[in-house]
């Protein structure tokens, strides 16, 4: 997708800066992404790609989409961690907006403004070979590994017959519990 | 003086970068990755989404008696409580780490189990799973009531104490 140098802007909103110690981890000399032309800038403006960390919070939300908004095309999400995937252990926090997702229904409603491209980086916080995983398939350099799954359970003659065969031995040893027919002050006889 | 130190220092230590993406790497013993379902060995107990704290692992009941083991990724903390009370050890987290994607509906695992009908109503109440796992831990004569929703079971018992209160004698 990107085939020349990404440079990054790092954006906090609200996270508990275990993900950003992880993105400073990436630029040291032992995952030295570098390597990649990846860069740190100091100016969304300058930035082709945002390192986008927490689950936007609702008093950082105004800043968050400014800074979204001045990154200019094409540009690149890479939402790293859980809070930034899918709002993490604080989805439903009233304080919360609760990860990209959310943000970008309301960039969408408020502003008419179309998702960017988002590379979910999953973890609490993400390894740091992790980020660099994500970034090195943004590159092409790697194939993206995870994949949705689906599994529809069918009902076999064993299930079936497991059933009956438990089942149908309870109906006969009923006799250990005593059938209980009661009789009535009216002298009708009930069973129940 | 101090910098020819250094230089020297640095020649004898070397290269310290990893060749990550290029070579693979080995994670350390008991390093927490992405959370697997055996779809096989999961009976739908329901224990695991009791037991998330974030909610990324639902359990739900659609109406056509299936019930859905939903597991979202992208939620997860990887604290492996699912896998700590987990009856038949089907949720496992793997040494996977490498899950970014570029659309988030990869991040799914979705297991669908079929359900009992309850022999009065006809309502989805259990996974024949769930219902094989805990019949099998009972005596033959307790299994008397085990087709019966919780609703018809507790009516059957109820209107049992009402007739054995009744002040009738047995025939």
């Amino acid at each position: 997708m990107f085939e020349k140098s990404l440079w990054v802007f790092h954006l906090n909103s609200g996270s508990c800066n275990g993900c950003d110690i992880e993105i400073l981890n990436i630029f040291a000399p032992k995952q030295d992404v570098e390597r990649f032309g990846i860069r740190l800038v100091g100016s969304p403006r300058h930035a082709d790609a945002i390192a986008f960390t927490g689950p936007v919070t609702r008093e950082c939300l105004p800043k968050v989409i400014e800074a979204l908004r001045a990154v200019p095309e094409p540009k690149i999400v890479l939402a790293i961690g859980s809070c930034a995937c899918g709002g993490g252990i604080w989805y439903d926090t009233y304080a919360v907006i609760g990860g990209v997702k959310e943000l970008y229904k309301l960039l969408k409603e408020e502003y008419g403004i179309e998702p960017p491209t988002t590379v979910y980086i999953p973890g609490c916080p993400p390894k740091p070979e992790a980020i660099i995983y994500a970034v090195a398939m943004v590159r092409g350099l790697v194939k993206q590994k995870q994949k949705r799954e689906v599994y529809i359970e069918e009902l076999d003659e064993k299930t079936e017959k497991e059933v009956e065969i438990l089942f149908g031995e309870a109906k006969e040893t009923r006799h250990f519990v005593p059938s209980i027919v009661v009789k009535t002050d009216g002298g009708e006889s009930n069973k129940p | 003086m101090g910098r020819f130190k250094l230089i020297t220092k640095a020649i004898s230590i070397g290269k310290v970068t990893e060749k990550y993406p290029f070579a693979p790497l080995e994670v350390p013993e008991g390093f927490r990755g992405k959370p697997v379902i055996d779809p096989e060995k999961c009976i739908g107990c329901t224990s695991c989404s009791n037991a998330c704290p974030p909610q990324a692992l639902k359990v739900y009941d659609l109406g056509n008696g299936v019930r859905v083991v939903h597991l979202f990724i992208g939620r997860c903390i990887f604290c492996a409580r699912c896998q700590d009370v987990c009856p038949t050890g089907a949720i496992k987290l793997t040494k996977e780490f490498e899950l970014a994607t570029l659309s988030e509906e990869d991040l799914h695992q979705i297991v669908e189990l079929q359900m009992v009908r309850c022999e009065e109503c006809e309502r989805p109440f259990d996974t024949f799973r769930h219902l094989l796992y805990s019949a099998k831990e009972l005596q033959p004569w307790e299994r008397e009531m085990m087709l019966l929703c919780p609703e018809c079971k507790s009516r059957r018992v109820s209107e049992r104490l009402i007739f054995a209160r009744g002040g009738g004698r047995h025939v």
